[in-house]
């Protein structure tokens, strides 16, 4: 979720009321937000990702406002006359493009900032760190319409970098600053790079690396211009509208821009009136699970910057904020009508369902079986199913593998439980013997390319002298007290001596439930143990269809 | 009336047995114990006046390293006559080299002088004028005997007496040398004779042979320092985080919750589409997940479904929703990942079950790429629970939670909206704990229509997932997150029952 900061001041100025950090905290979150920090005037707050328009203090200040039932700020949303022509050439490239303007605005330094830290956010998450959409904003005073999107070989943009000194070509910008070392990879098939140039030549941006420090934002700038290039043009018309709706809570004009698309055809960006939904009071009622009238769901929705008029008894005609993306079905509109009201406004009741509740075989099992075991005074241990390589490779192939882990650590997953007894014991050489420990719990074994969920039981003894006995003797009281008769026969297996390896079968229907022995000196010494160790491992599935079939019914 | 220990009592037998009086060594040879215990014991029966402990001092002869050598492979001298005997006569100056082995040369000298001394050899001069030895006789030196026998055992007292004039020779030839050894002499008193019959037996282990035989009655059972530490047992326990998950299990039950389970390797389909999280969708990077490598890429699930949840995300489909409106792809979602959320398996399970009322929660481990610190941990529980049926609204859902949060022990709960991709509306449950205070531990909301729809549900479902790790530390008393899945067994050994 995107974390933003703001002064508390600015936010309270933009408010229009002095609130307390408790009061600010409280409204933020009603808006879904979580406040994380407040140190130096300044707080620091988590919002969440469905909700852009609250991603910088203008919006924030303009929710809190309508929560307060003040009225919304007015700017005017007005036809401009700034036209953008789009150029064949950049269809190869990023074909789409959004803007918009915005006038009259009155910036400080932390209005600047304010803007910066919106348009990383939006960046980061609906752009996809820029892949999707990359954002541009100007001092349209710097700038002479109209304003040209096209698509030129690299050598031939030649502009100063934002934060630069001096003139760069395309090639350069990717190599020398920041912005091009970390987003150059999104032009690095292009044989043309995008670029915003105006009437008279200057460059604006290279989308979507970086902007020029010719027409750069400054706290001094009033009228601004907007751009958001990439490839949806739903979603850039979503961003600009964020954008330019934020940043409108500081001007007074919102101006739509023309856009020239080749071939003649003609968008106005942003597209910023206000979708119509038709809410059913019924839905409301059935969706909370109380019944409400339609003045509180009226009020509710004002409160959350929605138009609202009555279009029957029982419907309602919602014209939903301008700045909102996150309006999908009327369902998120109820969930507005519940956050205006307050949750706490809620009835809380149990649901009035009759069911018998009942726990999975594999967990009634597993409870006679941890009783079992700690009765023969075996110690329970847990352990990671995410493992190392080379813990899994004591066992046996194949495993699931992680393609992007964050440690070698934790790179596959267990497929066996008997390799991380051995580990555990490993661990723990300077403590008291003998050391019997088990595990209930599953593994991933891989099958002809499709993972499957195994469960077993597995115990280990490690003392300064144990054999086959001793483990052999826990496995057949394990399965003797759950209702099943064990025989042996000999097996082989990578962790066990041969000769001293044992398949424990169903003596009935000769069902192979598991396997167990004396660990190899060479697995012992691999992993430094110095102890000699039996071990065993029952596959629970299995001793579950013995009982099945020869006993009882389990789950 | 006088109580022997077991111990004290065996050595007084075996006393008697020897005779009433013993070395200390006679004594603990009987009694099969080394000195070093039997020491003790006559010590302290000394103290009670049973035996008297008589410390002497004895003279003992033994070898030095010349006589060990001498007693090993014989005197010189006897050596010399030998040689002599076998080779005739020889030049002196010529011994040194002619008698290889036998004689070594600081022995040369010694040989002849002692040979000489008992007429053993004689010597002339030959033609060269050289002086030559003879064999005269091969005579026998007494004190060779002595000192062999030196060799086997230590003789002292009498034995020497016997044989002083040897022994006078071999200690001036400095071949044994005198010392003094301490001994100890345990002899039986009176009053050790009459304990010996008379004294009741005080024992340390009543054993079955002792109840059998009725010799009970004739011992005293020793007391015990029984305000002394006992040795440390370690008894077979359940792990407390299974513990504290099989607590959850049974709360869930009592409420008429059915348990399921579902995969840990799952298709992006399972894990985010059928859950409404666009492919495109900033809420898709919500959980980083993690991807798996070279695994099958069919999808489990049936066509037609996979179809309607191409339609839901591109136009919303029938569910009254815009959708998402982009090109969903059947590539990203046959993609396998590690789940990031239980809520893939009640998906699962609605995609199977449409029939109401429903009521099951999964408790199962999610994975998720994350710093690894006292906080984090890469796989972690969660606990997913849904209830669905005709009716079920919103506040069902804070019902459910808070009777899940009264029947943990938490004084309260309370609600905040926010916002998961798959249900609407959502919101965040905190619980109060009367010391920590409030504790941020769920999310919970009703499945989107988006979500539903496609499943072929027609009424409303709650859903709600738990953080339980954060509970179970809380529970457990623990302030590291990896602690849960602790590799070190003492303190398993040492953690108090739940």
């Amino acid at each position: 979720m995107p974390t933003i900061t703001m002064e508390i001041e600015e936010l309270n100025k933009l408010v229009g009321r002095e609130l307390s950090v408790e009061e600010i905290a409280s409204f933020i979150e009603r808006l879904k937000g979580e406040v994380e920090k407040v140190e130096d005037g300044e707080i620091t707050a988590e919002v969440t990702s469905d909700r852009p328009d609250l991603f910088s203090v203008e919006g924030i200040a303009r929710a809190v406002r309508l929560l307060l039932g003040m009225q919304p700020s007015s700017f005017t949303i007005s036809e401009g006359s700034i036209e953008v022509f789009v150029k064949e050439s950049v269809l190869q490239v990023r074909p789409a493009i959004a803007c918009s303007a915005v006038r009259e605005v009155s910036l400080n330094e932390l209005a600047v900032a304010q803007i910066m830290q919106l348009q990383e956010k939006l960046h980061h998450t609906y752009g996809l760190r820029r892949k999707e959409a990359s954002i541009g904003v100007y001092d349209l005073d710097k700038v002479t319409p109209p304003i040209y999107y096209e698509a030129l070989p690299p050598e031939e943009i030649v502009f100063t970098p934002l934060n630069c000194e001096e003139k760069m070509d395309g090639r350069e910008i990717l190599e020398r600053t920041e912005a091009g070392k970390l987003y150059g990879h999104l032009l690095k098939r292009a044989e043309r790079f995008p670029v915003l140039r105006d009437s008279k030549g200057v460059v604006l941006s290279m989308p979507p690396i970086i902007n020029s420090e010719d027409t750069r934002v400054t706290k001094d700038s009033r009228n601004l211009f907007i751009d958001v290039t990439g490839f949806n043009q739903l979603r850039l018309n979503d961003i600009v509208k964020v954008l330019a709706t934020s940043i409108a809570e500081r001007g007074r004009i919102l101006e739509i821009v023309k856009i020239h698309r080749p071939k003649g055809e003609i968008l106005r960006t942003p597209s910023i009136e206000r979708q119509k939904v038709l809410l059913n009071l019924g839905y409301v009622e059935k969706v909370l699970g109380t019944p409400v009238d339609l003045t509180t769901v009226k009020q509710a929705l004002v409160k959350m910057g929605h138009r609202v008029s009555r279009t029957g008894r029982n419907q309602l005609l919602v014209e939903v904020a301008p700045y909102r993306v996150d309006i999908l079905h009327p369902v998120d509109l109820v969930e507005d009508i519940a956050m205006g009201m307050g949750l706490e406004q809620l009835p809380l009741e149990s649901p009035p369902i009759f069911t018998v509740g009942k726990l999975h075989w594999k967990e009634q099992l597993a409870r006679r079986i941890r009783d079992l075991m700690t009765g023969l005074g075996f110690q329970e241990v847990v352990t990671y199913i995410l493992s190392s390589k080379e813990i899994v490779e004591l066992s046996k192939e194949p495993w699931v593998e992680i393609a992007n882990p964050v440690s070698s650590e934790y790179i596959v997953l267990r497929n066996s439980l008997i390799p991380k007894m051995v580990m555990f014991l490993s661990r723990n050489q300077h403590v008291e013997y003998p050391q019997k420990i088990f595990e209930i719990g599953d593994s991933v074994e891989v099958r002809g390319k499709v993972p499957v969920t195994t469960f077993g039981v597995a115990a280990a003894i490690a003392d300064y002298s144990v054999g086959f006995e001793d483990i052999q003797a826990v496995v057949h009281a394990l399965l003797a007290n759950l209702g099943l008769t064990p025989r042996y026969s000999p097996a082989k297996h990578p962790c066990f001596i041969e000769g001293r390896c044992a398949e424990v079968l169903c003596s009935i229907c000769s069902e192979k439930l598991g396997v167990m022995g004396e660990v190899k000196p060479e697995v012992l010494e691999s992993m430094e143990l110095l102890m000699p160790v039996a071990a065993m491992e029952l596959k629970l599935e299995e001793v579950r269809e013995c009982l099945d079939r020869h006993k009882l019914k389990l789950g | 009336m006088l109580v022997l220990r077991e111990a004290e009592r065996n050595v007084l037998e075996a006393l008697e047995r020897l005779g009433g009086e013993a070395t200390l060594e006679e004594l603990a040879a009987s009694l099969s114990l080394p000195s070093s215990s039997v020491h003790p014991l006559s010590r302290l029966l000394e103290e009670k006046q049973l035996v008297e402990v008589l410390e002497e001092s004895e003279e003992e002869v033994t070898l030095t390293e010349e006589g060990r050598r001498y007693a090993e492979r014989g005197l010189p001298e006897t050596r010399l006559v030998k040689l002599l005997k076998e080779e005739g006569a020889l030049p002196v100056e010529d011994l040194a080299k002619l008698s290889g082995n036998v004689l070594s040369k600081e022995e040369i000298p010694v040989a002849v002088s002692w040979a000489k001394k008992r007429g053993w050899i004689s010597f002339a001069r030959d033609k060269d004028g050289r002086a030559v030895c003879s064999l005269v006789t091969e005579g026998r030196a007494p004190e060779e005997e002595l000192l062999r026998e030196l060799l086997k055992k230590r003789l002292k007292g009498r034995e020497l007496e016997e044989r002083r004039e040897q022994l006078e020779v071999l200690l001036r030839r400095k071949l044994v040398e005198k010392t003094r050894r301490r001994l100890f002499r345990v002899k039986m008193t009176e009053q050790g004779r009459e304990a010996l019959s008379q004294a009741l037996v005080a024992v340390t282990r009543l054993t079955s042979d002792l109840i059998r035989t009725g010799r009970w009655r004739e011992v005293v059972l020793q007391e015990y320092d029984v305000s002394s530490q006992p040795p440390k047992l370690y008894p077979g326990k359940k792990h407390p985080y299974v513990e504290f998950l099989s607590e959850l299990k049974d709360i869930l039950m009592a409420m008429g919750f059915v348990e399921v389970e579902g995969p840990y390797v799952e298709f992006e389909f399972w894990n985010f589409d059928v859950l409404f999280q666009a492919q495109n969708h900033p809420a898709r990077e919500v959980h980083d997940s993690f991807q798996v490598v070279d695994l099958s890429r069919e999808i489990d699930a049936p066509p037609s479904l996979i179809e309607r949840v191409k339609e839901v995300h591109e136009t919303g489909g029938d569910t009254g929703s815009l959708g998402w409106r982009y090109e969903w792809r059947l590539e990203n979602a046959s993609r396998r990942v590690l789940r990031s959320q239980t809520t893939a398996v009640s998906v699962r399970y609605l995609a199977e079950h449409k029939t109401p009322p429903i009521k099951v929660f999964t408790l199962g481990k999610v994975f998720r790429p994350d710093v690894i610190d006292a906080r984090h941990s890469l796989e972690f529980m969660q606990l997913d629970g849904i209830v669905g049926d005709h009716g079920i609204a919103l506040k069902h859902l804070l019902g459910v939670l808070k009777e899940i949060a009264l029947r943990l022990g938490f004084e309260d709960i309370r609600f905040k909206p926010s916002y998961f991709p798959f249900t609407e509306p959502s919101v965040e449950g905190f619980v109060k704990h009367p010391k920590l205070g409030w504790i941020e531990c769920l999310g919970a909301g009703l499945f989107r229509p988006e979500v539903l729809k496609p499943l072929d549900i027609d009424f409303p479902v709650i859903a709600w997932g738990i953080g339980v790790d954060r509970l179970a530390m809380i529970r457990l008393g623990i302030n590291d997150i990896r602690e849960l899945h602790t590799l070190d067994l003492q303190k398993l050994r040492e953690w108090e029952v739940l």
